[in-house]
């Protein structure tokens, strides 16, 4: 049960009292913020950093723990895997993204505009499919997958496949990831992308629809950039989680007993290396790879988007 | 209502900066605290008076383990059950690799039933197993498994595991169906190509074989003597999309897929349950595919086995498609180590391990009680025997243990092109040049028969 | 022509979410149909046919039953792990979230970007440092070797953040400020009971990580009745005939006992959604909530 607030007449989001010197000085009291961080910040140096720069330490060194420089990532480099798994990942992402970003959002809004029993209703059935864990959902694609089997078995002839082996052909393969993908993880994010919306108070979207914005007017003019800390937020991870592709290749790869190669992704030929070569330096260097580029897009948006910033 | 802002916060509370650090100075501490407290259970194995042996087995083989505790009621095993390795999985790889890292946790004992793993586990990267032929298990032993079947364990000349069953490929057919379309068991490969195109015209709709999984290289290329996986000499490694070994079984392949004598489908696919109930006529295959593969799409009596085909001249090869592996640990010494020997022995070799063993036992002394409860399930029409016991002898040495899966590059590159229409033949020169790679990036030096 | 607007905008809406819903579902409703049928049906038969009582309870008792109640383990150690880490990451990630949105202090964007770095960093780089943390207390092997790190859930601190710097406005807090409370008492008066639907949404997805992470669990935990579902499936996976042609044919879990294990492993995650939902729409301040 909520509870009573004083009214208010206009807009409190990004409203400043530090017109008021009492106020100031509160706010500008370092020491509080300290104590609520300190038991987070704990972790994060026992289980974040800590790893990180040892992660790190291994890109520039060799087993034998010498300072080695950008060799590993040379060779790595070079490896006849690494320039196919990155472009297998680059045709994946443009797919991945688009679709995650415009129907994520796009879906989120239209559950907005209807009731909240039926939204609440149509959420958990966007949920289902992310309950699946990766192991757990190969029987399911297994069969999806089979032309011969699957309850889309109409749909997938239309395209000739006659059996699992020609759905999952090499051209197929970053549409068929990018679907999973995306069947698995929308749900999490529209429920996300709900909750903010769910958040904009509704004077604003009154306010808007008595000026005379129609429904997508008020979607894209008004809500839209009300939520742009949540959908910059969600950018910036599902290009992460794009990039480190690791658990669709798997999967597909163990339905069909075989047929895909293991290291199809820059992240699994990560996890080749460390486990399958016993290299950890040069999964380590691929790590590293995937952290700058994911780095690079999150520098980017929160730049520009000014996610750091409170107002 | 009232708002939370005047609700009684009057109440003096502990100063937020004390408090929160208190907080996190007691969480940090439970966390080492904990961390520390919870030593006994570490994975690593100390010298004991009397040793437990830690054994890593999948599923199917508890049966064998259990056999063994119950005919040893003295020895300790303690029995992790993990996935065996299969498919590819790497995750014998990965925790040796991880245990490696921190000098301890290896197991004693593990059964492994990924062929390749004999030469990846002994490579200078994880150096896990023991090496048995110097005497840690006697020669009398190493001698009594069938005729090279310790080849696919041996790796530079040492044998570093045993063998628990092997799958050596025969060739199984429908015998009802034969008698009834009148045609005769071939007993080389260019008489199965003619009987193929024979069915194809006569009986559409019935397949002579399938190259729709990735072990078929093991099936039409190993017993053909194709040179992509012949380890010559230490780290050298005969690579060859041209050999004629080679092209000749593709080129018998290719007009039968053409014809739809032999299907591009998986055999354990949704696709051939469906399309090929009892239309089997005949096919070469692993002997785990006799209880595997075909109850329930060929009808039970109708089986048959038949000798692996030949080529014509010189020796008849075949090939086989997985048979598991039994490891010891090399960081083991002593009495840990002798014990452990026994126990690797007596699950590898013994009737009571093998005799509840699904699959064709490696050493010779067990085969024949085996096999005659094979023959009494009623599950084959013919004396089984002696067809095994010669195809398990006539496995091609020329296809060794190598550190990467050739299964998987002839999967995602022979049979990918298959299913997408393009004829074996013209698939080898990919497949063995992902071969060499493979092969190069393990260090490996890549030559080409002449 | 604004009733109409409406209307179309309306039905344009609900055809959409409908096509959506086919695509979620359809595989959902074919899983949950699979026990009910035989291996054979599933292969042979049309995908959505209902099948029978009789081989739902035989596939529900053999898998069940499978390697000495494997499968109820795995559910239980899941339990305890991700409970455990939700709780130690519930107490830490939200006041960290509140403290990073709204009080001021140095390092204060350093602390984001560094949890943002880290969450970017892939896992697979992280998991061998984080077993040799734990080898290194003589952790390996123990639930707290799974646990401490679930703990660690910078999404979580990130979710608090966002929700706490776009929606509590600066106000509400600097007038409780006015009022005389000290820093803790704002946030345990104002901030905390407004986070409700945070505190639902951070349980959710710290649950669902927890419950659904395989790979540090599979790195820390060598003994098979420790595994928690994930990599108790994947083994189970690699047991069955289904997956593994040649070796595993002992093992009579044919692809209808799979699904069960795969609605056991669901399951969970869907009840504690449901719960989560609830707490989720309770909307917020400014009589947001929509009716």
């Amino acid at each position: 049960m909520q509870s009573v607030v004083p009214k208010r007449t206009s807009a409190p989001l990004g409203a400043t009292d530090s017109l008021n010197p009492k106020l100031r000085r509160k706010q500008r009291n370092g020491v509080a913020g300290y104590a609520f961080v300190s038991g987070y910040f704990v972790l994060l140096v026992l289980f974040g950093v800590l790893p990180a720069v040892y992660a790190i330490t291994l890109a520039f060194t060799s087993t034998g723990g010498h300072f080695v420089g950008l060799s590993n990532f040379v060779k790595t480099g070079e490896d006849f895997r690494f320039l196919p798994a990155f472009e297998h990942v680059g045709e994946y992402l443009l797919i991945w993204l688009g679709s995650l970003f415009v129907i994520v959002v796009g879906l989120a809004l239209m559950l907005h505009s209807i009731s909240r029993r039926v939204s609440s209703a149509f959420r958990f059935i966007f949920y289902l499919p992310g309950a699946l864990a990766g192991a757990a959902s190969v029987l399911v694609w297994l069969f999806m997958l089979d032309p011969t089997v699957s309850p889309w078995r109409e749909f997938l002839s239309l395209f000739g496949f006659k059996n699992l082996g020609q759905t999952i052909l090499p051209g197929h393969l970053p549409i068929i990831f990018a679907i999973i993908a995306f069947w698995a993880g929308a749900g999490g994010w529209i429920v996300v992308t709900y909750g903010a919306l769910n958040n904009i108070p509704n004077e604003l979207i009154e306010a808007a629809e008595l000026d005379g914005a129609g429904a997508i007017q008020t979607a894209l003019r008004v809500k839209l950039p009300l939520i742009k800390k949540w959908v910059t937020f969600m950018l910036i991870l599902a290009f992460a989680a794009g990039t480190q592709l690791f658990v669709e290749p798997q999967l597909v790869g163990e339905a069909s007993l075989g047929l895909i190669s293991p290291t199809w992704s820059p992240n699994e030929l990560a996890y080749y290396f460390a486990f399958q070569d016993n290299n950890f330096n040069y999964a380590a260097a691929i790590s590293v790879d995937l952290l700058v580029i994911g780095l690079l897009c999150a520098a980017v948006l929160v730049f520009r988007t000014k996610l750091f910033e409170v107002e | 209502m009232s708002s939370p802002i005047t609700k009684k916060y009057w109440r003096r509370p502990i100063r937020p900066r004390l408090r929160a650090s208190v907080i996190a100075v007691v969480a940090s501490s439970m966390a080492i605290a904990t961390f520390g407290i919870a030593g006994g259970a570490s994975a690593t194995s100390k010298p004991k008076p009397k040793p437990t042996i830690t054994v890593w087995v999948d599923s199917t083989r508890v049966p064998q383990v259990k056999a063994y505790e119950k005919a040893h009621p003295t020895v300790k095993i303690s029995m992790v059950i993990y996935n065996g390795n299969a498919n590819g999985s790497g995750v014998l790889q990965s925790k040796i690799a991880l245990d490696n890292r921190v000098h301890g946790g290896w197991p004693d004992i593990v059964f492994s039933e990924e062929n390749n793993d004999a030469a990846s586990l002994a490579s200078p990267q994880f150096n896990y197993p023991a090496v048995l032929s110097n005497g840690t298990v006697s020669k009398p032993i190493l001698n009594g498994y069938a005729a090279g079947t310790l080849a696919g364990c041996t790796v530079n000349g040492k044998v570093y595991c045993l063998r628990n069953d092997l799958a050596q490929n025969l060739l199984f057919y429908n015998s009802a169906l034969m008698t009834q379309f009148g045609y005769t068991v071939p007993t080389t490969w260019q008489g199965w190509q003619t009987l193929g195109e024979q069915v194809a015209t006569q009986h559409p709709g019935y397949i002579v074989g399938s190259v729709g999984d990735n072990w078929d290289d093991d099936i039409y290329l190993w017993p053909s003597e194709c040179h992509v996986n012949d380890v010559v000499r230490t780290d050298t490694i005969d690579i060859n999309a041209n050999d004629p070994n080679c092209t000749r079984a593709t080129q018998l392949i290719d007009p039968l897929v053409k014809d739809g004598a032999v299907t591009t489908d998986s055999v354990f696919s949704s696709t051939f349950t469906t399309a090929y109930n009892d239309k089997i006529l005949m096919m070469v295959g692993p002997a785990w595919y006799g209880q595997y593969l075909f109850p329930g799409i060929v009808p039970k009596g109708d089986l048959a086995v038949a000798d692996p085909l030949s080529w014509g001249s010189g020796p008849t090869y075949t090939g086989e498609v997985g048979g598991g592996l039994w490891f010891m640990s090399s960081h083991i010494s002593g009495t840990t180590k002798s014990l452990a020997a026994s126990v690797l022995t007596w699950l590898s070799t013994s009737y009571g391990s093998q005799g509840i063993s699904p699959g064709y036992p490696a050493y010779v002394a067990d085969e024949t009680q085996w096999i005659a409860a094979q023959q009494a399930s009623g599950l084959y029409s013919n004396e089984i025997a002696p067809v095994f016991a010669k195809a398990a002898t006539e496995v091609w040495q020329g296809w060794s243990p190598v550190p990467w899966s050739t299964d998987s590059v002839f999967g995602s590159t022979v049979v990918t092109g298959l299913n997408s229409g393009s004829t074996m033949s013209s698939q080898l020169a990919g497949f063995a040049s992902q071969l060499a790679d493979f092969a190069q990036s393990d260090g490996y030096t890549v030559v080409t028969s002449p | 022509m604004r009733l109409f607007n409406r209307i179309w905008s309306r039905t344009f809406a609900y055809v959409v979410l409908l096509g959506f819903t086919a695509f979620f579902v359809v595989p959902v409703i074919w899983l949950l149909l699979s026990p009910t049928k035989t291996d054979h049906e599933l292969v042979v038969g049309n995908p959505f046919a209902i099948g029978t009582l009789h081989n739902l309870s035989h596939a529900i008792h053999v898998m069940f039953t499978f390697e000495d109640y494997a499968l109820l383990n795995w559910l239980k150690n899941s339990a305890i792990y991700s409970f455990g880490g939700i709780l130690i990451a519930l107490a830490f990630s939200i006041p960290a979230g509140y403290g990073l949105a709204h009080t001021q202090f140095i390092g204060r964007r350093t602390l984001l970007g560094v949890t943002l770095f880290v969450m970017i960093m892939p896992a697979t780089a992280l998991v061998l440092p984080l077993f040799l943390e734990a080898n290194a207390v003589h952790a390996v092997g123990t639930p707290w070797s799974v646990i401490l790190p679930f703990s660690f859930f910078p999404f979580g601190v990130y979710l608090a953040y966002i929700f706490y710097s776009s929606s509590v406005p600066k106000d509400l807090l600097a007038a409780a400020r006015i009022d005389g409370c000290n820093e803790w008492n704002v946030f345990r008066r104002v901030a905390l009971p407004l986070a409700r639907p945070i505190i639902a949404l951070v349980t959710f997805f710290a649950f669902v990580a927890n419950w659904n992470n395989f790979f540090l669990p599979f790195v820390m935990l060598p003994n098979s009745t420790n595994y928690p579902l994930p990599v108790g499936l994947q083994d189970l996976l690699a047991a069955t005939p289904a997956f593994n042609p040649g070796q595993g044919g002992q093992v009579p879990i044919y692809r209808p006992e799979l699904a069960i294990a795969t609605i056991v492993a669901m399951a969970p995650v869907l009840i504690v959604f449901l719960f989560a939902q609830r707490s989720l729409v309770s909307g917020m301040l400014a009589g947001a909530s929509k009716e």
